[in-house]
């Protein structure tokens, strides 16, 4: 499996799919995931499983989809679209019913055929637009 | 209107000019996550799926609904109701 693939299987994977184990798999012992979005580094495969368990619980239905991946050395970015419904609480918001899309960039880097770190930065606006927790231009002009 | 509410009129105006709008957005319908790029007035709702999102907006009153319903069936009128119900089923 080369790096493109192993950046591909964890977003529609783990994250798309909820297929946590795989995380064993991909995802370094001492690997670190930043995320905004998240109160503190996501640190190793249990580190992961969790922080995708968190996404997947408010969203059962969460899809990712990956629509572009580019690698140069040790690194792969990796442009994503995420869809879901919103079922459980997430960031202090009830659950809505409401459906969201939003896009988001990852970049990992690789050693030893898994990944070492990432850096995540996604649409954590227009999610919270999509939801009605945040008003969008439009709602509020 | 006075000057305060004009002055927090404008910084409305202006915060909102630069909050990006997303992409998508939930047809209040039924939460479907619609393109905005796609014309808005030809998405037609699921019915199943707006049944599904008008129970999760009444997630609230059905569950006080449900305690209530539960208190009323533990008093004198509430076991009888139930017993009546037993006896004509």
């Amino acid at each position: 499996m080369n790096a493109k693939e192993t950046s591909t299987r964890i977003i529609e994977e783990i994250f798309g799919a909820g297929n946590y184990d795989l995380a064993d798999e991909l995802i370094a012992a001492d690997a670190v995931g930043h995320d905004p979005a998240l109160p503190e580094p996501v640190k190793g495969p249990e580190g992961l499983k969790e922080a995708a368990r968190g996404y997947r619980e408010a969203f059962p239905d969460l899809k990712l989809t990956v629509d572009m991946a580019i690698a140069e050395g040790d690194y792969v970015a990796v442009r994503w679209t995420a869809r879901g419904t919103q079922k459980g609480e997430l960031f202090g918001i009830a659950p809505t019913g409401k459906q969201a899309t939003v896009t988001g960039i990852t970049i990992d880097r690789h050693t030893g055929g898994k990944v070492a770190e990432s850096w995540t930065n996604w649409d954590t606006l227009g999610l919270l637009q999509q939801l009605g927790a945040v008003p969008s231009a439009t709602q509020v002009v | 209107m006075n000057r305060v509410s004009e002055g927090a009129d404008r910084a409305q105006m202006s915060m909102a000019s630069t909050f990006p709008t997303p992409d998508h957005m939930p047809c209040p319908s039924c939460g479907a996550s619609v393109a905005i790029a796609d014309d808005f007035g030809a998405h037609v709702c699921d019915d199943e799926r707006r049944l599904e999102y008008r129970l999760t907006e009444l997630r609230v009153e059905i569950e006080r609904f449900t305690d209530d319903l539960a208190s009323w069936l533990d008093t004198p009128h509430g076991r009888f109701a139930l017993w009546l119900a037993e006896h004509e089923r």
